[in-house]
């Protein structure tokens, strides 16, 4: 209790910023922010009592867009991570630092507003049962336990008992609204549970060089993409393409076998954007290949440097290849058990050559570094965010379209003639400049 | 232009507005061994990084045996090593060699005896090749930069400060190794340590301010050996008189 007090002490200390004129002018804003939210809260109540039929519809909407703000708040550089004065030095459980991390974290102007929403929203809105608080609560803590995963890369030992909370959650979360929520909850499980297994493949590939010695904990690998990248320029091409296909694959197929069993009705309709995204290389571009010069840039930049164009297009799709083709297979293995249809193995061969493109070139127009320890998604660097938005959306696209031949082909043709033009234009043209560039932002 | 392997011709490079070289020109001859020296942030390793095409020049051209020297055919013919934010932590420093030789010639141009015996010579039996560079000190980050940058027999060699962080005994194997090495190939080489500077090159190159306030022979510069390189190099840099007065200022 008394470390609550003195938590809540330091946060309004650090909210007035000593009383300055910033100080106040916060206040008001916040005030005025309180205000917005209340008022919004109470249009929302309303218009859910009006709605009819839609109301679990919107708000679905409502606990989607929560949880996109709190991934989204991860992100800001102000965001305060694991406090390390939290972890290493109070010989506490790990289940008492993490309370006091909770109590720290949620003590924040974002959760106390959101808190607000959802009782104003309790008081005026009548389909907004106590059942669904507790689940949009639920929902928010999910999300608030996975962007706190994504940010404490480091803490590797909290990972377990993070995900221990999760999945629980996720199970409350499923028994309360199944059938709604059961979409959302899976794949995020599922998330939950490649980050364990991240951390165990990151700590092994970290600790182990070319000789199968251990290396001194803490130097070599810094990030889990680069264990895999520097398992390539090992040529241990067969395991480490093994790994990541069980890694990105195994898992989310079996999900979206058990989804499918489960929902076969809404195969095509609700599951379809599942579907485009786990049965297609979207977790293998998203995670390795946008933003590929990041995760080893002395070693890109060097390959850059001493290449031409072409060649460095060649080494990359070398690499791409590997990693894909077993990828490639386990997903069609999928696809085929579910539907026998000639659309998914073209989508699937599409899908991998474009993403194979568009990851080129992303991570070679724009390369950033990447210096943390699990960067899973690699959300941290603008270039990949870019990179898995515009991935994700044309792979949906393509998988949408595949139900038109017709469509299908003109947006394929048409991705060509681009990717045709970028290489002609900005990327060879330009190669020196690109090297230089290359150098002076990633090293 | 016949003999020159590298020709600057008015290299300017401006950061943000601020000029950190104006207007550079010299050329180096093959076979020479130029000193580049001055003081901190004189520009010295922005100028070695244009150099290599690392970083984009403002105005100038930089040409390689008469040629602009952005071609495949220079930079395999040269090997650098400027900071040790160029080598991948990641992987050791067998691995390391090893890559780059691959790149280098797809693994043709030298065995992994050869490379063993060049990570060797350098490290003195200390248990380097299969430790991850990440794990490495700083003396020994900067061996295995200078191990990778002679893994092409590069015909020019580039080297950013070589003896800071090495130990003496490291030091003087360098020595050793580019007093050797300059009779048959060109060096150029950025510096701190005029002992060493004094005992491998031919030529100087002094730059102040983003400028080259000197370029000739280390004769000439020490009028033939009269003065020593660092009262001359003083002389040229510090010509005011002694920091006596500003001393006991900041010590009172």
């Amino acid at each position: 209790m008394r470390f609550l007090l003195f938590i809540t002490r330091l946060k309004c200390r650090a909210f007035l910023q000593n009383g300055g004129a910033d100080g106040w002018m916060r206040v008001l804003f916040s005030l005025l922010m309180l205000l917005v939210v209340v008022f919004y809260a109470i249009g929302t109540g309303y218009l859910l009592n009006y709605l009819g039929g839609a109301q679990q519809v919107l708000i679905f909407g409502i606990n989607c867009t929560a949880a996109a703000f709190t991934l989204l708040k991860g992100y800001f550089p102000n965001n305060t991570p694991f406090r390390s004065i939290f972890l290493p030095v109070h010989p506490l459980p790990a289940w008492r630092k993490m309370g006091l991390q909770l109590v720290y974290d949620l003590l924040t102007p974002f959760y106390l507003l959101v808190v607000i929403f959802y009782l104003v929203l309790l008081l005026t809105a009548d389909a907004f049962t106590p059942a669904a608080l507790l689940n949009s609560l639920l929902y928010l803590g999910m999300f608030y336990l996975l962007e706190r995963i994504l940010k404490m890369q480091q803490a590797s030992r909290f990972m377990p008992l993070l995900t221990v909370c999760s999945l629980a959650i996720a199970a409350g979360g499923a028994y309360l609204q199944w059938r709604a929520m059961f979409s959302i909850y899976a794949p995020v499980a599922g998330v939950l549970l490649l980050m364990v297994v991240y951390s165990l493949v990151y700590r092994q590939a970290a600790r182990t060089s070319l000789t199968g010695r251990r290396l001194v904990h803490g130097a070599g690998v810094q990030t889990v993409a680069a264990a895999f990248w520097a398992a390539v320029i090992r040529r241990k091409p067969v395991r480490t393409a093994l790994v990541i296909g069980v890694v990105f694959k195994l898992i989310f197929c079996a999900l979206i076998l058990f989804t499918l069993q489960r929902n076969r009705a809404r195969f095509d309709t609700d599951l379809n954007v599942l579907l485009a995204i786990f049965c297609s290389p979207l977790m293998l571009c998203t995670y390795l290949v946008n933003n590929l010069p990041g995760y080893m840039p002395q070693v890109f930049s060097k390959t850059a440097y001493l290449a031409t164009p072409g060649a460095l297009f060649k080494r990359f799709l070398r690499v791409y290849v590997r990693f894909a083709v077993p990828d490639m297979l386990l997903a069609l293995g999928v696809l085929l058990a579910v539907e026998t249809s000639f659309r998914y193995p073209l989508f699937l061969l599409f899908a991998y050559i474009n993403a194979a493109i568009l990851g080129f070139f992303i991570s070679v127009l724009a390369p950033k570094k990447v210096t943390k320890g699990l960067d899973f998604t690699s959300f941290r660097t603008n270039t990949s965010i870019a990179g898995n938005l515009i991935t994700g959306l044309f792979i949906y696209a393509l998988f949408y379209f595949s139900r038109s031949p017709g469509w299908f082909f003109v947006i394929e043709t048409a991705f060509l003639i681009i990717a045709l033009l970028v290489y002609h234009f900005s990327y060879k043209k330009d190669y020196d400049h690109l090297v230089r560039s290359m150098t002076a932002k990633i090293i | 232009m016949e003999g020159h392997i590298i020709s600057m011709q008015g290299i300017t490079k401006r950061f943000n507005g601020k000029t950190a070289l104006d207007k550079v020109q010299f050329t180096i001859e093959k076979g020479d061994s130029v000193a580049v020296l001055g003081r901190n942030g004189a520009g010295k390793t922005t100028l070695l990084r244009i150099l290599l095409g690392l970083l984009q020049q403002t105005e100038g051209t930089v040409l390689y045996e008469g040629q602009p020297q952005l071609t495949l055919a220079f930079r395999k013919k040269t090997g650098f090593y400027i900071g040790k934010e160029y080598l991948p932590e990641e992987l050791s420093g067998m691995e390391y060699l090893q890559f780059l030789n691959h790149l280098y010639n797809g693994g043709r141009l030298r065995s992994d005896e050869e490379l063993r015996g060049l990570m060797d010579y350098f490290f003195e039996g200390a248990d380097a090749a299969g430790k991850a560079i990440g794990a490495y000190s700083f003396g020994m980050m900067q061996k295995a930069g200078i191990c990778g940058a002679l893994v092409n027999q590069p015909e020019l060699l580039v080297l950013d400060e070589p003896f800071s962080g090495l130990d003496a005994f490291s030091c003087k194997k360098l020595l050793a190794f580019l007093q050797q090495y300059k009779q048959q190939r060109t060096l150029l080489l950025s510096s701190h340590d005029l002992s060493f500077v004094e005992k491998i090159c031919n030529k100087l190159l002094v730059i102040d301010a983003g400028k080259v306030c000197y370029y000739n022979t280390m004769e000439d510069f020490t009028v033939n050996g009269r003065n020593s390189l660092e009262e001359s190099l003083f002389r040229l840099l510090y010509p005011q008189e002694s920091d006596n007065e500003k001393i006991s200022w900041l010590i009172e």
